[in-house]
């Protein structure tokens, strides 16, 4: 849940990434750069930085995020203080700990117990009756499961490439930005020779072959 | 179902030998907000109505821990019998102790406990020679509310904490208890009611 809400709050400011991050901003990118990462923006004065701190945070939770939702497979979740135990075992099962298996062995043995349930699949009934008759149904929660983790995995890969290259940009531009600086700095200082600006076009041809 | 009840004497009154009863609670015990149990899944058991084998949170509710130290937590808790005119109810108070105070615990613990109505569980020292007596529950009947809550700064027992009681009158059972089909069955539920059902995008 911390998770989901620091990811709601990376997201809610990533529209100002390009524009620049308000004071408020700041301070919640230093917070949860110290409870996401364990680490402390420590230099405040650039704005760069608090853009690296916003990228590694953000890659940070939709990693963690997604671990959660791919480890959580179980289509049924039991309320509080609802238990399973199931015959002849010496396990106890609470909440979304209780496997698909188990709960629909158990409804088999005890439909009524579905009162107990907080959350559970649609077609229970179909599941749970192949369980009593001894074949199985398709698994349509399964399927889907499936595709949802498949378009967020791409999802997130895609926003992890669109972050990794706009923070590539970025460092690019202002690249570019100082040495234009230092370019017209220098160009000014000496108009006349002509070898020193060669010599600061050819270090740029060196940075930036392609330009 | 009878419209008689009955109440001639069921078991003979003895002490057991084997395992003698011993007096006081451990230091933990569970509050309820009682507007948040799912009353409807609420179950006790066929044969003996005073065991409660079924108790549930509504979805994202969960049950507060109550810890309060020393060698005698929860002191000042019991049941007592309030004669009336027709029939004999119990009364039941639960004391508990906060050992702290500020801004968090006045907004968030004792200005509820001085408004709300609550379901308190704790555990009996004596859990009896099958484990049914361990968990005890007031306010399950009639709900607890608050009858005295003090904060005396120069308190040598509370330290400048809370001092709350909280009251269950006209209650018809003199003791429900908590018990699911074993005693390790009954503290998982009770985890799981610590812990609570999270709902996805909640």
């Amino acid at each position: 849940m911390a998770d989901n809400e620091n990811l709601r709050a990376i997201e809610e400011m990533r529209s100002r990434y390009e524009t620049g991050f308000s004071f408020s901003d700041k301070a919640v990118i230093q917070r949860l750069y110290y409870t996401v990462l364990g680490k402390r923006v420590i230099n405040t004065g650039c704005s760069d930085c608090y853009r690296d701190a916003f990228v590694e945070i953000r890659r940070e939770l939709l990693r963690t995020t997604k671990q959660k939702s791919m480890s959580n497979k179980n289509d049924y979740t039991l309320k509080a203080g609802a238990i399973i135990h199931p015959q002849g075992t010496n396990r106890f099962y609470s909440l979304n700990t209780v496997p698909n298996e188990v709960a629909e062995q158990w409804l088999a043995d005890f439909p009524n117990e579905i009162s107990n349930f907080e959350a559970f699949p649609s077609d229970w009934r179909e599941r749970v009756a192949a369980v009593r008759d001894g074949h199985a149904v398709p698994n349509k929660s399964d399927n889907l499961r499936q595709e949802v983790e498949r378009l967020t995995k791409d999802n997130t890969d895609k926003a992890e490439v669109i972050a990794s290259l706009s923070l590539e940009r970025d460092t690019l531009r202002q690249e570019i930005e100082r040495l234009t600086k230092r370019l017209e700095r220098n160009t000014k200082k000496k108009p006349t020779t002509k070898e020193p600006a060669a010599a600061e076009e050819q270090t740029i041809d060196t940075l930036h072959p392609t330009e | 179902m009878s419209d008689l009840c009955d109440f001639r004497l069921a078991k003979d009154i003895a002490a057991s030998c084997d395992n003698p009863i011993v007096s006081g609670l451990k230091n933990t015990g569970y509050l309820f907000n009682f507007d948040d149990i799912d009353w409807d899944a609420v179950a006790k058991d066929k044969t003996n109505p005073n065991v409660v084998t079924s108790l549930l949170m509504q979805g994202g509710k969960h049950a507060y821990k109550v810890i309060v130290p020393g060698k005698t937590p929860f002191s000042g808790t019991q049941a007592a019998l309030a004669t009336g005119t027709y029939r004999n109810k119990f009364t039941k108070t639960a004391s508990i102790i906060v050992l702290d105070s500020g801004p968090d615990v006045s907004h968030d613990i004792i200005d509820k406990l001085a408004n709300g109505r609550f379901v308190f569980i704790f555990e009996n020292k004596y859990s009896g020679e099958d484990k049914r007596n361990t968990f005890e529950i007031y306010g399950l009947e009639q709900g607890l509310t608050a009858t005295e809550i003090t904060n005396e700064k120069y308190s040598e027992d509370t330290e400048g904490g809370w001092s709350v009681k909280l009251e269950e009158t006209g209650a018809p059972t003199s003791g429900l208890f908590f018990f699911k089909e074993s005693i390790i069955a009954t503290r998982a539920a009770l985890t799981s009611l610590l812990t609570g059902t999270v709902i996805d995008g909640g």
